[in-house]
């Protein structure tokens, strides 16, 4: 399914609305972002029937938005209203104190409009019993949960369905959002307009998250631009030269061999790139079995990493040597890979030599780009013989 | 003996139970809904549409409990309130039963203290709209209309309305349905040229017929014709839409816990009359104790039905 038709699945329609009790029309419009307009309808409390369902509607709008002072005022006076009254009586058919909807729409109002103590103690004793009659394995005993957090931001809520997490706690994990995610997957052919509405919710903040992303970042120019920016960022990597914190000796990061680098390149990859691969062998050439470095199978790129440890042109001839041999055995048409970037550490930080060592290796057919990040300066300590052995630099 | 002691009863008769299997099966569902209610379950709830803030239905049915085949009986009173809440019509727990030259006191009391409880209840502001909605089996008198306005008065609510609707299923009228061929289509028909249930005439503003229950609602084709319910509201009252009045009476036939299918009559009246039938019947049994279902916990679920 494209991106485009699960949206246009995960929608309600005026007809969806109209059958719907206010209250759970205002809870699907405060999810549904496109339908968040809808709530202004809501937000006023006047006339006789101020019934909880009404109250409940109007908190979801005041929760999305800010409106005047009349609009605010009709729903602290029905908030008022609501505190008053006596709930779960013996004898009596429970409707507000069980309705999951219309309490978190309460609860949401109340927040927006400036709780007073005695109405936050009162709203969460109310979710407490309800919490405790409430089948405490569903989605409705998730949003009590929810509003229990929103009346009580000390109280740690954890809900069964990852999507009432997602939709409506903002410091949802990573970890959680993907599991909304993938709950929202198989839940999507439900016609309920509830779930349609947790789903919706789902699918727009995971949306909203993926446009967050830089687009160029998952194509070869942002890879490229990605080690290119390497060289800036070394300059947090950690190598101290004097004990940072008392009682933990200063620690220092040596970089002193091609797995090393290997190591920061995929640290730096690997949350961007998903499909990132390191060391794997390729098809076999005659009697050689290639391994490469780092690989990307969905931009076909494979990532070649070079320790330059000696200075001068001798150096730069072996480098080019070894470049030239990998780019013959990497690209054939047995492997699914058909650009090579090289990336190069130069310990000796021969700069002169950069110009030319590019351009021949970029003037191989299938070379893409040519990275050379010189050893910082930074860490010097090591040239200056007074960098401490390893074993020193962890006691 | 089980009532006494707190426990629901449900009753019915052997030969009920000698019914066949297809037949057995609609008894039983009743048996199990009723049941349901009993044990403290609510099987469903009457959506009310509130044009007010609160209004409360109050039934008064009777039943005549007579030891003589030649009459002179002893009619008895019973009294059910309805509130609407949240959205729903709510039975009360409130029901009282008395004989008929008290009634209009246990009225006026019975509806007192369900007025003082559902307020506390619901936090009801002074300044609230409030409807008060009499359906009763014999046309009010202008004196109980006044005690009872008397009363409520006492109560310190500023905007109270009253409609006294005597529910008459006695009367001249006969409505005939021309279309009707009888149901089923095959014979034996049932309700030849009966009203469908559902139909309403207003004959003023003071007078509606509606039917409760029409051809399709017949069990037998010996039934006869279906008739017309006559609704007459009275003209103390203070709130006179009969279309809104006929139209709640006509959804309370359908809020029955005691069947199925909708009642011949509004759950108001029905349940007055079942409460009266039931402890008029009760008050024969040696030893028996009103108190067991006025006061004590059995008298919160609906045990009449």
């Amino acid at each position: 399914m494209k991106i485009g038709d699960l949206a246009r699945c995960l929608a309600l329609d005026a007809n969806d609305y109209e059958g719907l009790p206010v209250h759970v029309a205002a809870f699907c419009s405060y999810l549904i972002q496109q339908d968040n307009e809808r709530l202004d309808a809501h937000s006023s409390l006047r006339g006789d029937d101020q019934s909880y369902q009404k109250v409940a509607a109007a908190g979801y709008a005041l929760a999305k938005r800010s409106f005047d002072d009349p609009v605010v005022g009709s729903f602290k006076a029905a908030l008022e209203h609501l505190a008053g009254r006596t709930y779960f009586v013996e004898g009596r058919v429970p409707r507000f104190e069980i309705d999951s909807i219309a309490l978190l729409g309460v609860a949401l109002g109340a927040k927006a409009t400036g709780i007073s103590p005695a109405h936050g103690v009162w709203l969460h004793e109310l979710l407490q019993r309800t919490s405790r009659m409430l089948e405490p394995r569903d989605w409705q005993s998730d949003l009590v949960a929810i509003a229990k957090g929103v009346v009580d931001p000390n109280c740690r809520t954890s809900t069964k369905d990852p999507r009432v997490a997602v939709a409506f706690v903002k410091t949802a994990t990573p970890g959680e959002v993907q599991s909304g995610w993938s709950e929202m997957i198989t839940r999507v052919g439900e016609d309920e307009p509830v779930q349609i509405a947790l789903n919706r919710a789902v699918f727009d903040r995971c949306a909203a998250a993926l446009a967050a992303l830089p687009i160029a970042e998952s194509d070869i120019a942002g890879l490229i631009a990605s080690l290119e920016g390497l060289a800036q960022s070394m300059s947090h990597w950690t190598y101290e030269t004097h004990t940072r914190v008392k009682r933990v000796p200063m620690e220092q990061w040596e970089i002193r061999h091609e797995y090393h680098v290997q190591n920061l390149l995929w640290t730096v990859l690997r949350p961007v790139y998903a499909d990132l691969v390191d060391e794997e062998f390729l098809p076999k050439v005659g009697h050689k079995a290639p391994r490469y470095d780092l690989g990307v199978p969905s931009l076909e790129t494979i990532i070649e990493v070079k320790f330059m440890r000696r200075a001068g042109p001798a150096a730069c001839r072996e480098i080019t040597e070894e470049v030239a041999a990998d780019c013959s055995l990497y690209l054939t048409p047995s492997t699914r890979y058909s650009t090579l970037i090289i990336f190069i550490w130069d310990e000796c930080r021969q700069t002169e030599e950069y110009q030319t060592l590019k351009a021949g290796l970029e003037g191989l057919e299938g070379i893409k780009k040519v990275i050379i990040l010189p050893r910082p300066s930074r860490m010097e300590v090591r040239r200056a013989g007074s960098r401490p052995n390893s074993g020193d630099s962890k006691g | 003996m089980l009532l006494k002691n707190h426990v629901a009863v449900q009753n019915f008769r052997l030969e009920t139970m000698r019914q066949d299997p297809g037949s057995l099966v609609f008894t039983m569902n009743q048996i199990s809904l009723a049941s349901y209610a009993k044990l403290g379950g609510r099987p469903w709830l009457l959506g009310a549409e509130q044009t007010v803030a609160h209004e409360l239905v109050i039934g008064v049915g009777s039943h005549v409990a007579s030891n003589s085949r030649l009459g002179g009986g002893t009619r008895h009173v019973g009294i059910t309130t309805v509130f609407s809440s949240d959205g729903g019509y709510h039975l009360s727990e409130r029901t009282n039963v008395v004989p008929f030259d008290e009634y209009s006191a246990a009225l006026a009391d019975t509806l007192k203290a369900t007025i003082i409880r559902v307020r506390d209840e619901d936090n009801w502001k002074s300044t609230d709209r409030v409807r008060l909605i009499f359906h009763m089996f014999k046309p009010a008198k202008d004196m109980e209309a006044e005690a009872i306005k008397a009363a409520v008065e006492r109560l310190e609510l500023d905007n109270v309305t009253y409609a006294f609707l005597h529910i008459a299923p006695s009367h001249p009228f006969v409505i005939l349905d021309r279309n009707q061929k009888g149901q089923p289509r095959h014979a034996p028909r049932k309700g030849i040229l009966g009203p469908t249930r559902g139909v309403h005439l207003k004959l003023g503003n003071y007078e509606s017929l509606v039917v409760f229950a029409g051809a399709s609602e017949l069990k037998r084709e010996t039934d006869g014709l279906p008739r017309a319910c006559l609704l007459k509201l009275h003209r103390n009252s203070t709130f006179r839409d009969m279309t809104y009045l006929t139209r709640q009476a006509f959804d309370f036939t359908a809020h029955s816990w005691r069947i199925m299918s909708p009642e011949r009559f509004p759950i108001t009246i029905k349940y007055s009359d079942l409460i009266a039938q039931r402890l008029t019947g009760l008050k024969q049994v040696p030893g028996w104790d009103d108190d067991a279902v006025r006061f004590r916990e059995i008298g919160r679920t609906p045990w009449f039905l």
